[in-house]
């Protein structure tokens, strides 16, 4: 039987301490042992995230997050809900992906579900070590992305 | 007289951060200052008393859209420094990866960033909303560019597979059967590109410039060749030092780059299409005729054609390469390191990319010297600006401001190379 495609993206810059929550996520060792899952990571190129998913894949996309909020906060969000972001932000090369989100639901190319989770870093100076919050925070988004899963799964079978 | 003062927010879809100031006094433009405020990144001096072999992979980092240009240039000048040429089947795969790196950030450039100048939208979403197919076909063309790319160096943004010397990996012959599929499709879809940027309102304005940019006997110059200009230069790119200068601005956190005794010239996209039309592939020459192009462009708008060109003669380039490629014995040359100083000029998709590299005899880095592409064309971009600006004057602020921009991305400038977001200022009196 086909597995559902489900795709987790980890965004992030590695050498940039706690911008890179999201790529360590992904290289959990509990989430690189699920099977059937592709796994990504993106270093903040938004236009590349259109290329990782189809019309019937369910995404689940980490990335760090400078909120003000106390550090290793998790902020979730449906991705498919409207993105609305400012004009001007559209400003470089490597736009971001709130850009990008746009632009996937302007060519109809959003997938079938989109799980935003967001987590509050601490320390985005160059570096290569997570903060304790956000190191914290990194077990318990990993345990709801494991359950995310399983719920896309069994939604799926029924 | 008539005093106008313009201020605008960020300028967007250029990468990097800067202001551009205009003051014009009547019918006159008084003062234009490319204004890099970005803060200076120091990639020199973080290169001196590193090993050779960390060039590539740390001169990479200095751009997320062109690290090849930045990784080909770090590769031939230390190979230069140790005497050593890599030739045969371990150029043609350096090639193909620059013809990946092209093909990529110009077809980002002319989807996204500058096509909507011309369709009159603030952003490319905006413009996805009434073409959604072409924007698609701009996607689908970068998508291939970066499959290049990831197929070679292993990803698409700061590949990992480059080494002085050669790769650590190469592919067999084989490998590439279903990057060839995804090639030959993106070859129509970028002729197709050439005939739509055509048929685009190009605004109509001509400017005299010294065009800059490598030149080789064999080959539309990408990897090497010698440095010439269409008012006399030609020069191996050992030599670059000794014809060209940088000057440090006040205004500005990147230096202005000149030739020496002659001032501001142009590097990239128009420069290498004015001097080495020959040497494209008949289907570009003839696309490019097609499209109404003559074997010479003094209009820097027409840019956004040229290098739809030269996004088809990538495709076609690649295609070439891959058809003759057989598998190397070696994926990589060995060097032995030496005291010396090593030069390479390569060609970035904005334009020429110089890098010198000064080694001890442990090949450790004693000096380094950069000059980017938009380094060079910052004198050009105030030029364009100075003698563009007068025919627009009868427009409103916003108009105005709206039109300088679009001449600015022209240049597809790269700020963050240079040294992000650009403002533009204009004060009239």
């Amino acid at each position: 039987m086909m597995q559902t495609p489900v795709q987790v993206i980890g965004i992030g810059n590695e050498y940039r301490c706690d911008d890179s929550v999201g790529l360590v996520v992904v290289r959990t060792q509990e989430i690189q042992n699920i099977q059937g899952i592709q796994c990504h990571e993106l270093q903040g190129d938004g236009i590349a995230l259109l290329d990782c998913w189809t019309a019937d894949s369910h995404v689940i996309l980490i990335d760090a997050v400078s909120s003000g909020s106390k550090p290793g906060t998790i902020f979730r969000c449906d991705g498919k809900q409207t993105v609305t972001i400012s004009e001007s932000l559209f400003s470089s090369h490597l736009c971001g992906i709130a850009e990008a989100l746009q632009l996937a639901q302007t060519l109809q190319h959003l997938p079938a579900s989109l799980s935003i989770y967001g987590i509050v870093g601490e320390n985005f100076e160059i570096g290569t070590e997570l903060s304790p919050a956000v190191q914290s925070a990194v077990k318990s988004v990993t345990i709801e992305i494991l359950h995310k899963i399983q719920t896309i799964r069994q939604t799926m079978l029924h | 007289m008539k005093t106008r003062t313009i201020k605008t927010k960020a300028l967007a879809r250029v990468e990097g951060e800067g202001k551009m100031y205009l003051k014009i006094s009547g019918a006159t433009v008084r003062d234009v200052k490319l204004k890099i405020i970005e803060p200076p990144r120091f990639f020199e001096a973080l290169l001196r008393g590193r090993a050779m072999s960390e060039a590539p992979d740390i001169t990479a980092r200095i751009c997320g859209i062109c690290p090849i240009a930045y990784q080909m240039s770090a590769v031939h000048a230390i190979e230069d420094a140790c005497g050593v040429t890599v030739d045969g089947q371990l150029r043609v795969l350096r090639r193909l990866l620059y013809c990946g790196e092209w093909i990529e950030s110009h077809a980002l450039h002319v989807y996204l960033l500058h096509a909507p100048d011309f369709l009159g939208y603030q952003s490319a979403w905006q413009m996805a909303q009434v073409y959604p197919d072409i924007v698609q076909r701009g996607l689908r063309i970068k998508k291939a560019g970066n499959a290049i790319i990831s197929f070679l160096g292993g990803r698409a943004i700061h590949p990992i597979n480059i080494r002085i010397g050669g790769f650590y990996t190469v592919p067999a012959p084989e490998a590439f059967d279903e990057l060839v599929e995804q090639l030959i499709a993106g070859r129509e879809a970028a002729r197709e590109t050439a005939h739509w940027a055509a048929s685009l309102p190009i605004p109509d304005y001509e400017q005299e410039y010294e065009f800059v940019a490598l030149s080789h006997p064999d080959e539309y110059p990408m990897n090497e060749g010698r440095l010439i200009s269409n008012k006399g230069l030609n020069i191996p790119v050992q030599e670059y030092d000794t014809y060209f200068a940088e000057e440090q601005v006040a205004y500005s956190n990147a230096l202005h780059s000149i030739i020496k005794g002659r001032g501001a010239y142009l590097t990239g996209p128009l420069a290498r299409y004015n001097l080495n039309f020959q040497q494209l592939s008949p289907l570009a020459q003839e696309t490019a005729h097609a499209v109404g192009l003559g074997n010479s462009c003094n209009n820097p708008f027409k840019s956004i054609i040229i290098r739809s060109i030269e996004i088809l003669y990538a495709f076609d380039e690649a295609l070439r390469l891959i058809g003759n490629y057989t598998k190397p014995e070696t994926a990589a040359l060995s060097l032995h390191p030496r005291a010396a100083t090593g030069y390479a000029c390569t060609e970035a998709p904005r334009g020429t990319l110089y890098h010198r590299y000064t080694l001890n005899n442990d090949g450790i880095i004693q000096d380094a010297k950069i000059v980017p592409p938009t380094s060079q064309n910052q004198k050009a971009i105030e030029q364009d600006l100075r003698s563009y600006v007068p025919q627009l004057l009868n427009m409103s602020d916003e108009e105005l401001t709206v039109r300088c921009e679009q001449a600015i991305r022209n240049y597809d400038p790269c700020i963050s190379c240079a040294t992000h977001f650009l403002k533009i200022e204009i004060e009239s009196e």
